[in-house]
C-alpha cells in the first residue's frame, strides 16, 4: 500500500466515528450538573466543614473501605487528581490526611482560594486553585512566595505549582531541611502575572492589584509523627565509603541521609535506591518532587538527603533499603575548559557525558551537552560555569535549558540521551569557558546492597 | 449564548473535532474523552467567545489544548520522543498514523485540521493563532517529511 493509499485509508476510518461519541452532549450536561451541585454543596459555614473533618479522621481510623471511599469525596477529589502523579502525596490525601483550610481571596477578577494543605514534619504542600469572573482565561501564570510569620524568609527549599487553567488545583511544596522545625504558620502570597486568552495572546497585570496574601497556620495536632530509623551504617561502592546514616519516612515523602569518607576520590551526587516490603512494594525515587537535598561537600549548609515515596500508610512490618547504583563527581575531573575559538573541550570529557561543545550565537554563549538519560529522569549536565581557573569568579548570569533532538538543536541526541544547554547572556571572555559537571561517571551494582531497617 | 445555542451547535461539530483528536491521541476512546473534555471546558468558556461566527475553529483552540495536556500527562508517564525533522528521518519508513504521531506538534496540528479536520488554510490559521503564510509552510513542510503529496486546495469533505 503506498502512502496516498494509507491516507485515503485513514480517512475512510475516521470518517465512521465510534457510537460514543453519540453520548457527549448528554456526558457534558451530567458533568455540568454535578458541577452546579457542588458548588451549591461547599457554600456551608466553615465551622462545619472542620466538625465534619473531625468526623472524618474518626471514620478512617476504624473504617478501612470508609477511608477508600474517601478519594470520591467531592472536596478531597479535585486534590487527589491534582496530585496524580505524586503518589505519595495522593496516598496520603486517600488517607485523610490534609488540613483543611478553604479561605477565599479576590483580586479583580480573580478569586484566589486555599483548599488544603498537607503538613507532616519535613514538608508542606499547599493546594489552592483560581477562579476569574466569566472564566475569560486558559492558563494563568502566578508567582508564590512563602514566610514565617513574621514575614521573614523560610529556611526551606521551594517548588511550585504549573501554570493553571480556572478552576484547576495546583499545589506548591515547602520542603524544610533536617532538623528544622516546622513553623506554627506560613505567610502565603500569590501574584497573578499573566493569563492566556481563548484564541491566542497573553495578559499582563499589575502586580499590586493583583497579589493576595494568606496567613495559614498549622495545626500541630494533625501532624503525623514520622517514622526514623537509625541506620548508622557504612557500605562501599566502587571504591566510595558511604555513611548510611538514618532514613526518615514521612507521610509525604522519605529522605535517606547519607554522609561520606572525606577521603573518597569523588563526592556521591545521588544515590539510586528503593524501600521494599515485606510484599515486595517498592517506594522509588520521589515523582513531581524534590529527589535530594544538600550537598556531600565541604562546607555545605544541609546534610546531603535522597527523597523517595513514602511507605508511610503501608502498614508495613519490615522494611528494606536496596541500594542499586550511585552517580559521582570525581574531584579531580569535576571540571572541564572549552576552548571559545573551536568550542570544543580542551580535555577527554567524563565517562557520563555523552558529547558537549561551546559556541556562540548572536553575543551570548551557549554550552550544549548530551547525557544518557537514566530511566525518565534528566538533569542539567553541567550545572555551573567559571572563567579559566575553578573557584575564579563564577558566572552567576545564566539560564539552563533541555532538548531532546531536533533539526534546530545543536547537538545530535540519539534515543535513550537528552540534552541540555547553559546559555550564558553576558558573557565577557572570548578566549575559554569552564564548566562543572552535574557527575562524571556512574557505578550500577549488578546485586543491590539491601540494608534491613529495624 | 444559550446552553440550548452551544449545545445545538456542538452537534454538527463533533466528528469534526474527533477526527481531529484522533490524529493528536491515536486512540478512539482517547479521542471521544478528548472531545468530551473540549466541549465541557467550552462550556466553562463560552461567554469569553467575542464572535459566534468563529465558535467551530475557537473549540477545536480548545480541543487542540486538550490533547496537548493528554500528550504532556502521557509523555510525564511514558516518554516518547518526536523524531527529529532531518532529511534522513525514516517519516516514511513508519505507517502514516505513526508518523502522524510523531511529527513535531506544530506540523501535526496543520495536517490534523487541514487534512483530516476539513478546515480551510484561512479556518487553520485562525484555530492555531498562526499567519497564513506560517501555516502553508508547515503544511508543505509536513506533508514533504510524510511524503504526502496533496495539494493545497485538497480539503477533506465532513
Amino acid at each position: 500500500m503506498n502512502r496516498m493509499e494509507e491516507y485515503e485509508l485513514l480517512r475512510r476510518r475516521l470518517s465512521v466515528p465510534p457510537d460514543a461519541l453519540e453520548g457527549c452532549a448528554g456526558r457534558v450536561q451530567a458533568r455540568i450538573q454535578k458541577r452546579r451541585r457542588l458548588r451549591r454543596r461547599i457554600q456551608v459555614p466553615a465551622g462545619s466543614i472542620a466538625a465534619a473533618f473531625a468526623a472524618f479522621v474518626v471514620l478512617v481510623n476504624v473504617s478501612t473501605p470508609f477511608a477508600q471511599a474517601c478519594a470520591t469525596l467531592p472536596l478531597l477529589k479535585p486534590l487527589v487528581e491534582a496530585v496524580c502523579f505524586n503518589p505519595s502525596l495522593q496516598t496520603a490525601l486517600e488517607h485523610n490526611y490534609a488540613q483543611d483550610v478553604l479561605a477565599s481571596q479576590t483580586a479583580e477578577e480573580f478569586t484566589v482560594t486555599v483548599d488544603a494543605m498537607v503538613v507532616d514534619e519535613a514538608e508542606i504542600a499547599v493546594f489552592y486553585h483560581i477562579d476569574c469572573a466569566g472564566d475569560a482565561y486558559e492558563k494563568i501564570y502566578t508567582d508564590s512566595d512563602y514566610l514565617n510569620k513574621n514575614g521573614q524568609t523560610l529556611n526551606a527549599f521551594l517548588s511550585f505549582s504549573a501554570p493553571l487553567a480556572p478552576g484547576e488545583v495546583g499545589f506548591d511544596t515547602i520542603s524544610f531541611p533536617q532538623d528544622v522545625p516546622l513553623p506554627d504558620a506560613i505567610r502565603f502570597t500569590l501574584t497573578i502575572r499573566h493569563a492566556d486568552l481563548p484564541g491566542g495572546g497573553r495578559r499582563t497585570f499589575q502586580k499590586d492589584d493583583y497579589t493576595v496574601t494568606f496567613d495559614l497556620p498549622i495545626a500541630r495536632a494533625e501532624v503525623a509523627p514520622s517514622k526514623i530509623y537509625h541506620v548508622q551504617k557504612w557500605v562501599e561502592i566502587d571504591g566510595q565509603k558511604l555513611f548510611i546514616d538514618r532514613v526518615d519516612v514521612h507521610p509525604t515523602h522519605t529522605r535517606v541521609y547519607v554522609r561520606d569518607d572525606p577521603a573518597n576520590t569523588a563526592w556521591l551526587q545521588m544515590l539510586h535506591c528503593t524501600l521494599r516490603d515485606e510484599n515486595g512494594s517498592t517506594a522509588g525515587r520521589h515523582k513531581n518532587g524534590l529527589i535530594a537535598t544538600g550537598s556531600m561537600e565541604e562546607g555545605s549548609a544541609y546534610p546531603f538527603s535522597v527523597h523517595l515515596e513514602s511507605p508511610y500508610f503501608w502498614n508495613s512490618e519490615h522494611l528494606t533499603l536496596e541500594i542499586s547504583g550511585a552517580d559521582w563527581l570525581d574531584k579531580e575531573t569535576q571540571y572541564t575548559t572549552f576552548d571559545l575559538s573551536t568550542g570544543f573541550a580542551q580535555t577527554p570529557l567524563p565517562p557520563s557525558v555523552y558529547s558537549a561543545r561551546a559556541y556562540w550565537k548572536n553575543e551570548t554563549l551557549y554550552i550544549a551537552s548530551v547525557a544518557r538519560r537514566n530511566g525518565q529522569a534528566t538533569y542539567v549536565i553541567a550545572s555551573t560555569a567559571f572563567h579559566a581557573q575553578p573557584g575564579d569568579v563564577k558566572i552567576t548570569d545564566y539560564a539552563a535549558g533541555g532538548f531532546l533532538g531536533s533539526a534546530r538543536d545543536p547537538l545530535y541526541v540519539p534515543e535513550g540521551y537528552f540534552g541540555s544547554s547553559l546559555t550564558l547572556p553576558n558573557y565577557p571572555y572570548d578566549d575559554t569557558v569552564t564548566v562543572r559537571w552535574n557527575h562524571t561517571h556512574e557505578t550500577a551494582l549488578e546485586t543491590p546492597l539491601t540494608i534491613p531497617l529495624a | 449564548m444559550k446552553d440550548a445555542d452551544y449545545f445545538s451547535r456542538i452537534e454538527p461539530l463533533k466528528e469534526q473535532l474527533y477526527r481531529v483528536a484522533y490524529l493528536y491521541l491515536g486512540s478512539e476512546s482517547a479521542a471521544v474523552d478528548a472531545v468530551d473534555e473540549a466541549v465541557y471546558r467550552g462550556y466553562l468558556k463560552r461567554r469569553s467567545l467575542r464572535r459566534e461566527a468563529y465558535f467551530s475553529t475557537w473549540l477545536t483552540r480548545i480541543l487542540i489544548n486538550v490533547c496537548l495536556d493528554e500528550l504532556r500527562r502521557r509523555q510525564r508517564e511514558t516518554p516518547v520522543e518526536t523524531l527529529p525533522e532531518r532529511a534522513e528521518t525514516p517519516y516514511d519508513a513508519l505507517p502514516l498514523l505513526e508518523a502522524l504521531e510523531r511529527l513535531p506538534e506544530d506540523l501535526r496540528s496543520v495536517i490534523a485540521l487541514r487534512y483530516f479536520g476539513g478546515f480551510t488554510l484561512a479556518e487553520t490559521a485562525q484555530a492555531l493563532g498562526l499567519p497564513e503564510g506560517t501555516v502553508s509552510s508547515r503544511q508543505r513542510r509536513a506533508l514533504q517529511l510524510l511524503k504526502l503529496h496533496l495539494t493545497d486546495d485538497e480539503e477533506v469533505s465532513p
